[in-house]
């Protein structure tokens, strides 16, 4: 439908202002909530992908992941607990000492527009904190946003308190950030790295598909 | 050469004796700095700035074997302007810097709670804007470098005035205006504007006062890059961002030349930034920090080859692996690096790539300092 590959465009060009009319306007015209948020969501797996292929920067990443959640809102009365079933919960947080958040705002809206659900407990979290959320939800994953060298060291204490809880078998730990590379990831036993938002996505299916 | 000489004939794209060399110390490696120096008997908290830096004393600076005194800024006072009891401030444009806790005994001062996060255009009219007039931004400024002048030889590297388009992110969070910058242009517009003109003010109020001591003005931090990427597409930094750092370089550039006409402008922007440099060659830029070594294409051989006739860089030295991480044999290729793409011809001023973070031990610093004393001598032959 005409509208659908509109919206589909407005979600690529970041246009926040504009999707609730569209996701409105489509509804009307009878297309199935499902079918809207499919479209929304195939338009975000090509920013992710672009992204990850240096092909697309921040603020057109943000725009379009703004748009997404704008459009979410319209959908989300009308879609049923059958629809909004994810592939996997993910506990997201930046380490303890650590206060950015921009790039883990990046991966939570990336992840939903993947399909999982986020559960996002914020900056400076303290490792006991990821082993308590992600036994409260049933997390398949916990991602640690680390952004700073002076923050690194927290990463050890995140996969020792997994192990300490007895529960590092049933959840993956995924790490991302500026200063962080695979070789870190591998040293510190962690299940995944990636160096940006959108392979943070891309991997994060991965995992819950294993 | 004496450390001034060596930095102006670097500055002006003339061989020196050797490779100037430069560092900015925050205050955990600043105190580590002491104790393997043997200068415990200097202050243990040296007047520090927002970002943990701290002013390096003379006596530290000389027996270091460094070129170059840095200035940080002073701020002034607004009704923004408060303490908390747990060091915590808010800053005179309202921003909050909370101060937080890092591994090892260590605290950065963080950015929360952006104050425009809410504002519209109207609002920006009736915000509280800093006084660029207020004295406290100079107070005690003169002396101190008159000081450094009359009784070193060190060049002096100032900061005065803040940053336009970086301070924006700031007042209004990271998130919400790199939105703005894309589908909020009016706005973006407005409020980097608004902070031009303030900045503007503030470098013709202190200059008039300190210019003549200035023989570097570092304009700073305009961050535009990501590890792996620039922060925005270069359509979007030439449309938006662009002109407003023009108007502030180029106004910086004329007012620093009145007082002192051989002074050169440096502007510190962190990240892959190399689509940008062009740009900022063109806004009047003569000298680029930090040339972040790890950021992507930002190989030291390719720039020198681009824009090395055009620009002077100051930094490179690795911060995010090898500083910190790093063995004295992989600091040691480090410099020799970054010496053989960047020195020949002058055009370099050799630190690291940027405010030495608490993770870095002073000896780390020692033995590179100790590099560039052996491998930074012209003419430069090295494998």
């Amino acid at each position: 439908m005409e509208i659908l590959k509109k919206i589909a465009d407005a979600l690529y060009d970041g246009d926040e202002y504009a999707m609730p009319g569209l996701v409105q306007e489509a509804v009307d015209a009878g297309c199935e909530a499902q079918e809207v948020l499919d479209a929304m969501m195939a338009g975000m797996a090509i920013v992710g992908e672009e992204f990850s292929r240096d092909e697309l920067y921040i603020p057109e990443v943000l725009c379009s992941c703004h748009a997404m959640m704008e459009g979410s809102k319209v959908l989300k009365p009308l879609l049923t607990d059958q629809d909004s079933k994810s592939l996997g919960t993910v506990i997201l947080g930046s380490v303890k000492g650590d206060m950015h958040d921009i790039g883990k705002n990046l991966v939570g809206m990336l992840l939903e527009g993947r399909g999982l659900k986020v559960i996002d407990i914020g900056i400076d979290v303290p490792e006991e904190k990821f082993v308590e959320s992600a036994i409260e939800h049933n997390a398949d994953i916990i991602a640690c946003s680390i952004l700073l060298t002076t923050t690194m060291p927290e990463t050890p204490k995140v996969v020792k308190a997994f192990v300490d809880a007895g529960i590092r078998d049933k959840v993956k730990i995924m790490i991302g950030g500026a200063p962080i590379t695979q070789d870190f990831c591998d040293r510190m036993g962690c299940d995944g790295f990636a160096k940006d938002a959108g392979g943070a996505a891309a991997l994060a299916v991965e995992l819950c598909q294993k | 050469m004496n450390s001034r000489e060596r930095v102006h004939a670097a500055l002006n794209h003339k061989e020196p004796d050797r490779v100037p060399v430069d560092m900015v110390l925050t205050i955990d490696v600043y105190r580590d700095m002491k104790k393997v120096l043997n200068m415990e008997h200097l202050p243990d908290s040296p007047r520090m700035g927002r970002w943990t830096e701290v002013q390096m004393p003379i006596e530290m600076i000389e027996k270091l074997g460094i070129d170059m005194y840095y200035i940080s800024p002073r701020s002034g006072v607004s009704v923004h302007t408060k303490s908390f009891d747990d060091g915590s401030f808010t800053d005179e444009w309202g921003c909050y810097w909370k101060k937080t806790a890092i591994d090892g005994g260590h605290f950065y001062f963080e950015l929360v709670n952006p104050p425009l996060v809410n504002a519209t255009i109207e609002d920006l009219e009736t915000y509280d804007w800093p006084d660029p007039e207020d004295p406290k931004r100079y107070a005690g400024l003169k002396e101190e470098m008159k000081g450094v002048r009359e009784t070193t030889d060190l060049a002096i590297l100032a900061k005065f005035a803040g940053a336009v388009f970086e301070l924006a992110t700031y007042m209004r969070g990271h998130e919400l205006w790199y939105r703005d910058i894309i589908n909020n242009q009016e706005f973006a517009h407005a409020l980097m504007d608004k902070i031009c003109q303030i900045q503007k003010r503030t470098n013709e109020v202190i200059m008039a006062e300190v210019g003549e001591y200035v023989d570097i003005l570092r304009l700073s931090g305009e961050d535009l890059g990501m590890q792996d990427r620039p922060l925005m597409s270069p359509k979007t930094f030439r449309k938006v961002v662009k002109p407003h750092l023009k108007e502030h370089f180029e106004h910086a550039k004329k007012t620093l030349h009145q007082y002192n006409p051989e002074a050169k402008i440096m502007l510190h922007s962190c990240g892959a930034i190399k689509p940008f440099i062009g740009d900022l060659i063109e806004c009047g830029v003569d000298v680029l920090d930090p040339v972040q070594p790890a950021a992507t294409n930002m190989n030291r051989f390719e720039l020198k080859k681009e824009f090395g006739e055009d620009i002077v860089f100051h930094g490179n030295i690795d911060i995010q692996n090898i500083l910190p991480f790093g063995t004295k044999e992989e600091i040691t290729h480090e410099v020799r690096e970054a010496i053989k793409a960047l020195a020949p011809g002058g055009g370099f001023l050799l630190s690291p790539a940027h405010n030495v973070q608490g993770d870095v031990s002073a000896e780390n610093l020692v033995h590179m300092v100790k590099c560039v004393h052996e491998f930074g001598n012209y003419p430069i032959n090295l494998d």
